[in-house]
């Protein structure tokens, strides 16, 4: 099971895009995976149910809220699993070919979960408590009961929260949507050194509580950025993006996928009703999509054989 | 063929023309990145409505800008200096043809148009500059967080 964050502090830069069309093509392709929709915009959910749907069918008893409600000083007392859904749609094209999707969905309630975690106590309880709140994701998927997934991918919300840590934590590796302009190349070293941060204070703060994960976080994983919402002309990157693109790999030294992911606001930019991301939905002589058949070919040979694990194990 | 069966025929053809054309092109049309042209049969060339003929746009590429050797050899030197200080003073005497040259390979948004001193600006913030900024911000030097 390999565990990858799909994480950007800036928001608008297609997060959410990335980890619908992965996930959903890696399931047509036969592959187990998993999303987790960590951001309280629930901006992933909405991409596989319809408003109705999601009020009706899964708020009210099956999102990752619900799992946790049931921590108790930072304990889940009922398995992740038991909180996943099948969005139907995706499920009816992908399970001939023996692919799998399941989603975890967010609340917009998820955000109360910072304002809970400034809550505790400043002492050395509520210190393990914060603990075994970052690392719950971690322990949840690590879980020998948990069922099996080539694929895991949890959509971080636009901050450095509680969610944002414990998704950082659970995974192996990061993938870092990025518009290739000054702002967002800036944003890629913010984050950097946010990572950088907390990875010492996590590790401190288990050396505190004489925890299992001393491996280290993301210990032997992969940084990689992909160029999200390109504009194209004369079929390649308009000079102000290659400008940008040539400095993340040149100067900031960052791993980038080739393939680039094109802005096109018809395509990315979610119908009320629509319930498939583009990937599914498009022909496949549509440029858009033989872009994004590279991106997953390219995610594939890169992680398909790559030693699976979550973050500690 | 009357005047009412031609439009009728032309809207026809439109129609099926549409009918076959990707969600993303489709989109294009509507959006005005993209226009319909009349292309002649048997002719390479297609001509645009108050534009003349042109050369059809979807099959044009723009080529990668190839430096030369001594362009190469600069931005391989700025790759490893530490300060913009040094940096300037490794383009202060170039030739604007080799600043321009030195820009257009950084992919430097109108590099052709701008001066001297602009170039160098450019040249040095693309390079050491912005590396600069990135171990500022990081906060460390690392490749990896």
């Amino acid at each position: 099971m390999r565990v990858i964050s799909v994480v950007n502090y800036k928001g608008g830069v297609g997060k959410t895009t990335l980890t619908a069309n992965l996930g959903a093509e890696l399931a047509r392709r036969g592959k187990r995976v998993l999303l987790v929709d960590l951001d309280p915009q629930c901006s992933l959910t909405h991409c596989f149910y319809t408003p109705q749907d999601f009020e009706l069918k899964v708020r009210p008893k099956y999102t990752i809220k619900h799992w946790m409600d049931t921590f108790s000083h930072g304990v889940p007392l009922a398995s992740l699993a038991d909180f996943r859904v099948t969005p139907p749609a995706v499920d009816y094209i992908v399970s001939p070919g023996g692919g799998r999707l399941d989603l975890l969905a967010s609340d917009v309630l998820l955000f109360k979960l910072d304002l809970d975690a400034a809550r505790v106590p400043a002492n050395a309880e509520g210190d393990r408590e914060l603990l075994l709140r970052r690392r719950a994701l971690l322990d949840a998927l690590s879980d020998v009961s948990f069922p099996p997934y080539d694929y895991v991918l949890l959509d971080c919300p636009p901050n450095f929260g509680l969610l944002t840590q414990s998704a950082l934590v659970a995974s192996r590796d990061v993938l870092m949507p990025v518009k290739a302009d000054y702002l967002s190349t800036v944003g890629l070293d913010t984050l950097y050194n946010a990572i950088h941060d907390f990875r010492h204070q996590y590790r401190d703060q288990v050396g505190r509580h004489g925890g299992k994960h001393a491996g280290g976080l993301i210990a032997d994983g992969e940084f990689i950025a992909v160029f999200m919402m390109i504009e194209f002309m004369y079929r390649r990157p308009i000079t102000a993006h290659e400008h940008y693109m040539r400095i993340v790999t040149t100067q900031l030294h960052i791993p980038c996928f080739r393939t680039v992911v094109r802005q096109n606001v018809t395509v990315f930019g979610y119908k009320s009703g629509q319930v498939l991301p583009a990937v599914l939905q498009l022909k496949p002589k549509d440029q858009i999509h033989g872009e994004l058949m590279q991106l997953v070919d390219e995610f594939q040979q890169r992680f398909d054989s790559a030693k699976g694990g979550v973050a500690a194990a | 063929m009357n005047s009412v069966k031609i439009p009728l025929g032309i809207l026809q053809r439109i129609s099926e023309f549409l009918a076959d054309l990707p969600e993303d092109q489709l989109a294009d049309l509507a959006e005005g990145r993209a226009r319909l042209a009349y292309h002649p049969a048997g002719s390479d060339e297609v001509v645009v409505p108050g534009g003349g003929r042109k050369r059809s746009r979807s099959t044009a590429v723009r080529k990668p800008h190839e430096p030369t050797p001594a362009t190469v050899e600069l931005l391989a030197r700025l790759d490893t200096m530490r300060s913009r200080d040094e940096a300037r003073s490794a383009l202060a005497d170039l030739k604007k043809a080799a600043l321009v040259d030195a820009a257009k390979t950084l992919s430097v948004p109108g590099a052709g148009k701008l001066g001297m001193d602009a170039l160098r600006t450019e040249i040095v913030e693309a390079t050491v500059g912005r590396r600069l900024d990135s171990i500022a911000i990081r906060g460390f030097e690392g490749l990896r967080p």
